[in-house]
């Protein structure tokens, strides 16, 4: 049976996400991969995988890119839809629990809280430059301890007395985890006295001066550790909620955007097959007709310049928007 | 004889100031302005600033060094501005960049007279001070509706490597940004509500802006443009906050730094204008406010 299906994208710095749903937001397939340093490489993989799987049985009506690779992916495959990672979270969250009030989202690279108020967005804020705290910090630490990270929450929920860490900074916080792993403490303590304090870190740094009301989700790569779950409750003392799709729920959102976006119009998706036999490329250079030095980038499919864009004086460009314009003429 | 002047930093906006005064000091000068901020010039700044300096004065440093290197200019013009509006002194980085000039480029011949308003007193050419202003930035025109009020220094809003195109963004998402600039509000000067007043002079200028253009326009949000190391903005970002969170403002505080991607930049300020757009729709529809 064909049916209409939007499509969702969320490339973030850590993880690539891909999923699709029908035209009552009903989640039928979602995709959580590495990005890997290659976001087009492996949103061709994904789609390719939809493909092989669904076939011509799959229409697509409308799609939406999010995260910090938004617009490369919109080039790719052709959006309806380029939207910040933001409003995309909150819009999914509202579409599962409705009286939301409060998102915490924790992903690679960046952390967000977002303030809700009768399914309205009404304020929001975001990391600063320091990384502490998110994804990656995590990742890293599991990694020196020799602990795989889908392992992380599973032992550092045991602990009985976790230890305290600084986590203000990410360097100092390494710095107090090894000297309490040379005074003898269990591993477990040290892990959950880590999720504490990035905890901590993520109230004092973001949730300051903001009320945080219940029902609070928590969503992003980071709600599959149990234990920062845990730590969140006991700091907050209250319950927190961890959606069933936490992690997709950026790709989630846009494509409930793009459904919204694309009603009644036709959908720039360039299809599977077009997506799937392009070569895409983009090569960079640094302009050196002025003392800005600016870092040029183009977008190549097979071989065809496509777009160009980090130009200040839009010479290349010419036009600020001219990537996500002209995407549709691919 | 080659007179170079950095505008940038506290110096920004004085460039017409500047052509009245210097012929009337120097004689047989010829005026050079370093111009925009170039990616070269924030390489030399932060290169030779220290770690205490905001980022204006670091990229202020690159403007000089750009004058020295490239302009081969004889003569740095840098006065010194203790204070540009009566009863109130300027930033104390402001105050001492000429000395921080002089110690990083000893060779270098300035010419720091002295600019103070302080108790109106001013020790420099009569003449060309006489009902004449500093600083001449443009005004920010005023729409009926759809404003956002992004509220900086002058030096900030007039520099594109400082606002990373933040204006642009706002006007291409269709709203009109409004913006105080420095001692041009002063012709509807009003006092503040403020227990005490502003110690320096561009934390009075922005507060004021703020207040006044709170009770007398139709703005949609706020946004304060942070720059890091600032310790005027510290404070005043807090009451601005406070007072945004009071009268139901969207707030939103960006910190720029010596980054160069703007992507974190364009993404929050996107989310932000999604936000007010959201809010917007719903108010439409409902009738009801949603503030606050």
């Amino acid at each position: 049976m064909r049916e209409d299906f939007f499509l969702g994208i969320d490339i973030g710095s850590v993880s690539t996400n891909v999923v699709l749903i029908d035209k009552n937001g009903e989640v039928i397939e979602s995709m959580y991969l590495r990005t890997q340093g290659k976001p087009i490489e492996i949103l061709q993989k994904a789609l390719g995988t939809l493909y092989e799987k669904y076939g011509d049985s799959l229409r697509i009506k409308g799609v939406g890119t999010t995260g910090s690779g938004r617009h490369l992916a919109s080039l790719v495959v052709g959006a309806d839809i380029v939207k910040n990672e933001i409003t995309a979270h909150a819009k999914a969250a509202i579409f599962f629990v409705p009286d939301v009030r409060t998102i915490i989202e924790i992903g690679g690279q960046d952390s967000k809280i977002i303030l809700i108020k009768d399914r309205i967005v009404i304020d929001f804020a975001m990391n600063t430059i320091c990384a502490a705290g998110t994804g990656s910090f995590l990742d890293r630490q599991a990694e020196r301890l020799n602990i795989p990270i889908e392992k992380f929450g599973e032992i550092a929920i045991k602990s009985q007395n976790p230890v305290r860490i600084a986590g203000r900074c990410a360097v100092f916080a390494e710095s107090d985890m090894i000297h309490k792993q040379q005074l003898g403490h269990p591993c477990e303590d040290i892990l959950f006295g880590l999720c504490l304090a990035l905890a901590r870190n993520y109230l004092a740094n973001l949730a300051k001066g903001k009320r945080l009301e219940s029902p609070i989700l928590f969503q992003g790569g980071v709600a599959a550790n149990i234990a920062m779950k845990k730590a969140f409750e006991q700091l907050l003392g209250i319950q927190i909620i961890v959606p069933k799709y936490y992690n997709v729920m950026g790709a989630i959102g846009i494509a409930l955007l793009a459904k919204e976006r694309t009603k009644g119009l036709i959908t720039k998706f360039r299809g599977f097959e077009n997506i799937h036999r392009c070569k895409f490329e983009t090569k960079g250079f640094e302009c050196r007709d002025c003392s800005n030095y600016c870092e040029v980038v183009g977008f190549y499919s097979n071989g065809n310049l496509v777009a160009r864009w980090g130009d200040k004086c839009q010479k290349y460009s010419s036009n600020r928007n001219y990537h996500i314009e002209n995407s549709k003429n691919l | 004889m080659k007179v170079g002047v950095p505008n940038s930093f506290c110096y920004a906006g004085m460039e017409n100031f500047f052509i009245r005064v210097i012929p009337e000091v120097l004689e047989d000068s010829q005026i050079i302005f370093s111009g925009k901020t170039t990616k070269e010039m924030v390489e030399y700044g932060l290169k030779n600033g220290c770690d205490e300096l905001c980022i204006p004065a670091k990229i202020f440093i690159g403007h000089v060094e750009y004058l020295i290197r490239k302009k081969n200019v004889d003569v740095l013009f840098l006065p010194r501005l203790v204070s540009v509006l009566p009863g109130t002194y300027s930033c104390p980085k402001i105050i001492g960049i000429p000395d921080i000039i002089k110690a990083n480029y000893c060779e270098a011949k300035l010419l720091v007279p002295e600019i103070n308003l302080r108790k109106k007193r001013k020790i420099m050419s009569e003449k060309s001070m006489k009902n004449e202003q500093l600083f001449d930035f443009p005004m920010a025109k005023i729409a009926k509706t759809k404003n956002i009020m992004v509220l900086a220094h002058s030096y900030v809003i007039f520099d594109e490597f400082l606002n990373k195109g933040i204006l642009e963004t706002i006007k291409n998402a269709g709203y009109n940004p409004i913006y105080p600039a420095y001692y041009r509000f002063n012709s509807f000067y009003i006092s503040s509500n403020l227990p005490k007043e502003f110690f320096w002079s561009s934390a009075r200028d922005i507060y004021n802006y703020f207040e006044w253009a709170v009770n007398n326009t139709q703005i949609d949000g706020v946004v304060y443009l942070m720059t890091f190391g600032c310790g005027i903005d510290s404070v005043l970002q807090e009451l601005i906050m406070r007072k945004c969170n009071k009268v139901g403002l969207p707030y939103l505080c960006i910190t720029v730094d010596e980054h160069c991607a703007d992507v974190g930049i364009q993404t929050r300020i996107e989310a932000y204008l999604d936000m007010i757009e959201w809010r917007r729709k719903s108010d439409e529809k409902n009738n009801i406010s949603t503030y606050g």
